[in-house]
Parts: C-alpha cells; structure tokens; sequence
C-alpha cells in the first residue's frame, strides 16, 4: 500500500517540477500579451501580436514597448530583457523580438519612409559571468499593410533574434538588445518577444532561421487576421454610410431642376408656323452650339447608297499651334477693329441725338 | 464665354416659347385645316435646319477660339441693343396711341 501510494506521489511531482518553465521580464516586467494570443500552437513558440480593442470596438494593434527612437548619434536604443527560472543546463536558447512600426499616411500616398534594422543582440551578461551569444540574426524588413477607408496604415516588422547557450552558475540572465533604425521617421515600436528553447544540441543557422520564419509567418497571419478585422470594421462604417445616402437620396427633396423640367413640359410643342418664324433663332442657336463646342463633322446625307460626311477639320494640326495662334490673334484684331469703328460711330450718332438705327 | 452662350440660349428659348404660345391658334389652324401644307412647311423647316444650320455649325466650329468668343461677345451685344431699342420704339408707340386717345 505503502510503495502504491509513493508510486502515486512521483507521478504528482513530475510535473510539477516540469512545470518550472522560464519566465522572460521586459522592463521588470512580464507582459501578458502571450496569453492573448488564442491561434498560438504554443506560447512559447511564438509571438505574440496582441490586439486592443477600443471603445469604438475596433480592434488595433498593441505595442508592447513605448516608442523607440533612435538617439542623437544614431546609435540606437536598448531593449532590456530578464530571463528567470527554468533554464535548463546546457540547452541553448533564442530570445526573439519583434520589431515594427506602424504609421499611416494618405492613400495616394505610397512612399515608403520606414526600414527596421535591428543590429540584433550585441552583448549579454548574466549575474556570475557573460554569455557569449551564437548566433544573432536580423530578419529583413515585411510592410504589411492594412487600411480603413480613409488611412493606409503601413506596418513593418523585423524579427531581431539572440541564441545563447543557458547560464551555468545562475539561473539568470540579464540581455540586452540595440536598436537602430535608418530612417527619419523613428515611430518604431516592440510589439512582441518571445524565448524559445533550442534543445541541447546547438541549433544549426538554417534551424533557427526556419523557427524564425515559422515564427513570422505565424505573426503574418495573425495581422492579416487583425487587418480582417479593421477591413470588417471598414466595410460596416461604409455600409452604414452608403444606407445614410440612400436614406438622403430617397427622401422627398425638392429638387430645381425637376420644377423646370415639369414647367418645360407645360409648354406646347413648336407648331410649324412658329419653327418658321424662328428659324433664324433656330439657325443662330447652331452656330451658338457650334461655337460652344469643337470641330465637328457634317453629314450631307445619303447619295447613291454613299454618306456624304465632312470630316472635322483641326486646322491647327496641319498648320501648326503657333501659326494657327498667330492667325487667331490677327482674326480678332481685324474684328476688334470692325467692331471699334462701328462702336465709335454708333456713339458719335448716338451723342448727336440722332434719330433711328444707330449700328445701322 | 459659355455663361453669355447659356445666357443667350435662355433668352432665345424665351423668345420661342413667347412666340409658340402667341401663334397657337394659328399654328392649330394650319395643321388641323391644311394637313399637306403643314407637311410642306415642316419639311422646309427641317431642310434649312438640316443644310444651312449644319453648314453655318460646320464653318463656325473651324473658326479659331479666340475669334469664335469675340463673336459671342458680339452677337450678344447686338442682340441686347436690337432687343431693348424695338422694346422703346414699341413702348413709344403704345404711348403716343394712349395720348391720342380721349377720354372726356
């Protein structure tokens, strides 16, 4: 009974010893955005891009740092990490950051003024004696963009990623991570970190770049999920706008042009007698259209089965801008001209209070 | 220059409207009495309109721009002198009709 029941106690502690994982602390502080993430396969083997949801109830992205700018000399920021407890003696570990930046800018607007270069980690200490990394890396630079029907938010990520080997003389490890971005716009942020464990056997470059590409295509669907959600609320905002011009469009406005239309409609048609009598009106209204508009062709009319049609004729095509300009200006001086002497006389007749006609 | 053409063509439409409703018993007489010379008059409405509209259409729209608002601008001021000179001599005329007439 004795052996039964220690048998059933070893079962109850192994896991319970198992379950001392590490703990990773930004800033002294463990950030919960791991536990926000419900597609994650594992919490520990990828990030997090966490979401926020306003009062609105949209849903945006969530950084999990304050700004990051770069400082004077361009030299970069650091990023502070503690990792605590659980770390397994002679099993190799990768801390992962993620990166990004997040910006809009008009639509028809496309310039891109952002480029994320992490310089990845460049030093790392513990309590007793420094860790050496392995391997660091800097992933290039994905904009993925998600937009609203007004902005186009530009969002791009790197994955800045450090692997060492786990401290032997402490279970602590203080790394540091360094900053740069070669941009003028400094709007940069962490949005997520991450600490996974390689395993004993030291990873290979191509493994931890698979992990790394796992992990970022993992963090590629879960924006598209957030851009899906931001598309959705767009979608709504547009919908309810275009049921408000409905609304609008169908109620009874009174519109202008309806009033003269119907008061067009009162009026008889043209008799024959009065088009006869307004046939110079008619005529004159030709020329006016004609004038209004440009060249036009002029069909004469069926002959024989063959439609007689000039073609428009674009003087200036075949004479040249300049000359048909200079042609124009001489045109119109001769007319001004015409015009001026007739006025002038018109005024002279006019001032002598003669009688009649006076353009005459 | 296409707000003294949309102008015109206002005033004009005016003018046509005016005269359509003065001439309407004249206009019912022809088309209800005479069918065939109704026929006849719209068909020569419709030639000149046709031919001698299309080519005064033709030939203006080959004139050059500037010259073709200088016309506007000119037909417009003509229209408005002949326009307000037959109104005065109309409304003279009325006026020397009232004075002829007594009324004691």
């Amino acid at each position: 009974m004795k052996k039964l029941i220690l048998f059933i106690f070893m079962f109850l502690f192994i896991p319970i010893v198992n379950a001392a994982t590490t703990q990773v602390y930004y800033n002294n502080f463990k950030h919960p955005a791991f536990a926000y993430y419900t597609n994650c396969p594992s919490k520990d083997n990828c990030f997090v891009f966490a979401g926020q949801t306003t009062a609105g109830g949209e849903e945006v992205p969530y950084w999990v740092s304050p700004q990051l700018t770069t400082n004077a000399s361009g030299s970069g920021v650091s990023l502070n990490f503690f990792v605590d407890e659980g770390f397994i003696e002679n099993n190799y570990y990768t801390l992962s950051v993620l990166i990004g930046s997040l910006y809009s800018y008009p639509k028809a607007e496309t310039s891109n003024t952002t480029k994320i270069v992490g310089s990845g980690a460049n030093s790392t200490e513990s309590y007793n004696n420094a860790i050496k990394p392995i391997y660091t890396s800097t992933s290039d630079p994905v904009e993925i963009v998600s937009y609203d029907n007004i902005n186009v938010f530009s969002e791009q990520a790197s994955i800045v990623s450090y692997t060492f080997l786990a401290p032997k003389n402490g279970n602590y490890a203080f790394i540091n991570f360094t900053t740069n971005a070669n941009t003028s716009n400094n709007q940069f942020y962490m949005a997520g970190y991450s600490l996974t464990n390689q395993g004993s056997k030291a990873p290979t470059t191509a493994e931890i770049q698979s992990a790394l590409q796992s992990n970022f295509n993992t963090i590629n669907n879960n924006i598209g999920g957030l851009n899906n959600t931001i598309q959705q609320g767009a979608n709504n905002v547009t919908d309810s706008v275009d049921n408000l011009n409905d609304s609008i469009n169908n109620s009874n406005t009174d519109n202008p042009s309806n009033k003269f239309q119907e008061f067009e409609n009162m009026l008889p048609e043209n008799g024959v007698i009065t088009e006869l009598i307004t046939l110079p009106i008619s005529l004159f209204q030709n020329v006016l259209n004609s004038i209004n508009g440009t060249c036009t062709q002029y069909n004469l009319g069926n002959l024989l089965g063959t439609d007689l049609i000039l073609p428009c004729i674009n003087i200036s095509n075949y004479i040249g801008t300049t000359l048909w300009n200079v042609i124009d200006v001489l045109f119109s001086g001769l007319f001004v001209l015409v015009i001026g002497r007739k006025m002038i006389k018109a005024f002279n007749s006019f001032t002598s209070m003669e009688e009649g006609d006076v353009l005459d | 220059m296409f707000l003294i053409n949309a102008i015109l063509k206002g005033i004009l439409s005016v003018i046509t409207s005016l005269l359509n409703i003065f001439l309407l018993p004249i206009n019912a007489l022809i088309e209800n009495v005479f069918p065939d010379m109704s026929n006849a008059i719209g068909t020569f409405n419709t030639f000149i309109n046709t031919y001698v509209g299309g080519t005064l259409s033709y030939f203006f729209s080959i004139l050059p721009p500037i010259f073709r608002g200088i016309l506007v601008i000119w037909f417009t001021f003509v229209i408005a002198y002949y326009g307000i000179y037959y109104t005065y001599l109309g409304i003279l005329k009325i006026w020397n009709i009232i004075q002829k007439i007594k009324f004691w």
